[in-house]
């Protein structure tokens, strides 16, 4: 973990609302999952960093896709190639790579991080499936990226892409692990399902380093409740350790 | 050397309670060394668990923070924690806090003989409904829990007030007089945001401390009033986001600073400091001391 002060080399709207951004300097090895805190400005006006997956890394290159929300994000999104960013990272643990074949379900703005993952499996000679779920076709973002990695297959809520309905739908292999990023509610539904595998929470978070313990969460392990830090410990979990309500 | 009430300490900066965690976390990107002390997340005698739900809010040019004070407990602190700060030979300042008075003066108790440089006893918490609020806001409870770890220790005792009183000299003055041998100026002050998509308090515990430089000429004029009226040191925190700030502390009275969720935004802020001072005093061909109570000389 470093506090860079990265260069922009690209700022993108890719759907009505999704920005990918891409800074230059980043120089250190990542894990998929793991994620950045972003100053979005130089004054103390907003004041705390906002948390953001890591979509990818290419050559030094770091790529965050990032979805329109209040203050913060709508300053990040006025940054310009040649523009400076403070992005301290990465932080947390990403997802173990642990079988030679894996599904990845995203779910709306959670599909980002999904894509470092994808590429990194494809890399490693893995046979990757990937579930990516939106509102609408409108809304669909990376497909293109992701159909280099993975064998794809989309589904939004009004079937304007791919099939009509959740993308947890689409799960045919219960045996397959799976990694997750999106709404609570998908989690939710992959507990039920009883698939395994991990998801990668969000929590409002103060620090986004372990100290300050805004992000705590409990989680089962080995039968035993435990305190853990969404940003420091996690944000990747195994399916089915998060006791919600937290 | 600065001495704060006993405890002495190589330069005046230092991490706030529970914005610097046990300092395992920051180790990673920063030298601890440059600190003169850490002083570390408010330890209970049993663990705690802290409040539900949204924890962390951002406000104009600050935060709330409603964690409730969660922590692991004095047993976990000593075996787990000190140990590890002890062998980087880093001056420990523990912040304490309980539910009763006979709870603060057991965990003070149990830090005798642990090496750590001074007890920095949290009266002013405003976020557990139980404990906290009431020492901080009557200066007749401010005074019987300092008295009572005061009997228990010979370590250097801060009393970290809170802001949340009318008459923040009238507990000064208590709490000095029951033993204090420093004071801290000052905790955060209690807030709230309202989430208006869902018309409720946006924090589990509804109310919050506000930090961040929102809250820095609350602290200053605090440092100000209080420093005219005691005889012990005063460690300033409130705010704090660069040697300009720190400055404003020095000057008002304090003689050294915290910095707290400045740390959020720039975690490397102190690692900067202590040369940043160096350069300014240099610069102005003056001394720390010099410029301690500056602005109460030149009012
Ligand atoms: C580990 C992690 C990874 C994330 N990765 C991405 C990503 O890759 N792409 C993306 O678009 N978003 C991501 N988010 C969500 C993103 O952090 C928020 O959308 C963003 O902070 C909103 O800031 P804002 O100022 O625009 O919104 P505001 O609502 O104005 O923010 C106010 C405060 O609330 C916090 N906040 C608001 N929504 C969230 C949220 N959903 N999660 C955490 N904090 C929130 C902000 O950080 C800020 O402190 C991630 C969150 C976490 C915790
Ligand atoms: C997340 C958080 C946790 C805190 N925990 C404690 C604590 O355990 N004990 C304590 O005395 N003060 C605690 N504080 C208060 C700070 O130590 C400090 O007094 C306050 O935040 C004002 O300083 P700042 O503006 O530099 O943050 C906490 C503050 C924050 C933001
Ligand atoms: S955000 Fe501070 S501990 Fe996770």
């Amino acid at each position: 973990m470093k506090d860079f002060l990265l260069q922009v080399t690209s700022q993108q709207e890719l759907v009505p609302g999704v920005f990918s951004l891409t800074l230059k300097g980043f120089t250190q090895e990542y894990e998929p999952g793991q994620f950045v805190q972003v100053e979005v400005a130089e004054n103390y006006e907003p004041f705390l960093r906002r948390p953001i997956s890591i979509c990818d890394v290419e050559d030094n290159n770091l790529q965050l896709v990032y979805r329109l929300k209040g203050r913060g994000t709508k300053l990040l999104a006025k940054k310009k190639p040649g523009d400076k960013v403070r992005v301290l990272g990465p932080i947390g643990y990403g997802f173990p790579l642990k079988s030679q074949r894996a599904t990845l379900i995203g779910g709306g703005i959670g599909v980002p991080p999904l894509l470092g993952l994808a590429k990194k499996m494809h890399g490693q000679g893995m046979e990757v499936t990937a579930l990516l779920g939106f509102k609408n076709k409108e809304e669909a973002i990376l497909l293109s990226e992701f159909a280099k990695y993975a064998d794809l297959q989309v589904a939004t809520l009004d079937g304007s892409s791919g099939r009509r309905g959740l993308v947890t739908e689409l799960i045919t292999n219960k045996d397959d692990l799976v990694y997750a990023c999106g709404p609570e509610g998908l989690f939710r539904t992959l507990e039920t399902l009883g698939v395994k595998g991990y998801y990668s929470l969000e929590k409002r978070m103060a620090c986004g380093v372990g100290v300050c313990l805004g992000c705590n969460i409990t989680v089962i392990k080995d039968e035993k409740e435990l305190r853990q830090r969404v940003c420091h410990d996690g944000p990747v979990f195994p399916i089915g350790s998060v006791k919600w309500g937290d | 050397m600065i001495d704060i009430g006993g405890a002495k300490l190589k330069n005046p900066f230092m991490s706030a309670s529970g914005c610097f965690g046990y300092g395992q976390e920051f180790a990673k990107i920063m030298e601890l060394n440059s600190l003169g002390a850490i002083v570390v997340k408010g330890v209970s005698l049993e663990p705690w668990p802290g409040n539900k739900g949204v924890r962390v809010a951002e406000t104009p040019a600050g935060m709330l923070n409603a964690i409730g004070l969660e922590n692991p407990g004095i047993d976990y602190f000593l075996t787990h924690y000190l140990p590890w700060l002890n062998e980087k030979k880093i001056p420990v300042v523990v912040n304490i806090v309980g539910r009763s008075v006979d709870e603060y003066a057991l965990v003070a108790q149990r830090l005798n003989e642990t090496g750590v440089t001074a007890l920095e006893l949290n009266i002013s918490c405003p976020n557990v409904k139980e404990g906290g609020i009431a020492f901080g806001t009557s200066k007749e409870k401010a005074f019987e829990v300092v008295s009572a770890v005061r009997k228990e220790t010979s370590l250097p005792l801060w009393v970290k007030l809170s802001p949340n009183v009318t008459d923040i000299v009238e507990m000064a003055l208590a709490v000095e007089e029951a033993g204090a041998d420093a004071l801290t100026l000052i905790n955060t002050l209690t807030g709230m945001v309202i989430d208006i998509e869902t018309g409720k308090p946006l924090l589990g515990n509804l109310t919050g401390g506000l930090s961040g430089p929102a809250i820095k000429p609350i602290a200053v004029r605090m440092i100000y009033q209080v420093a005219q009226k005691v005889k012990v040191p005063i460690v300033g925190v409130g705010g704090i986001t660069s040697l300009d700030d720190a400055l404003e502390f020095f000057m008002a009275g304090a003689s050294a600073v915290q910095v707290g969720s400045a740390l959020f935004r720039d975690p490397l802020l102190l690692s900067r400091l202590p040369g940043e001072l160096e350069s300014y005093l240099a610069k102005k061909q003056t001394n720390l001391g010099a410029i301690i109570g500056l602005a109460r000389r030149n009012s």
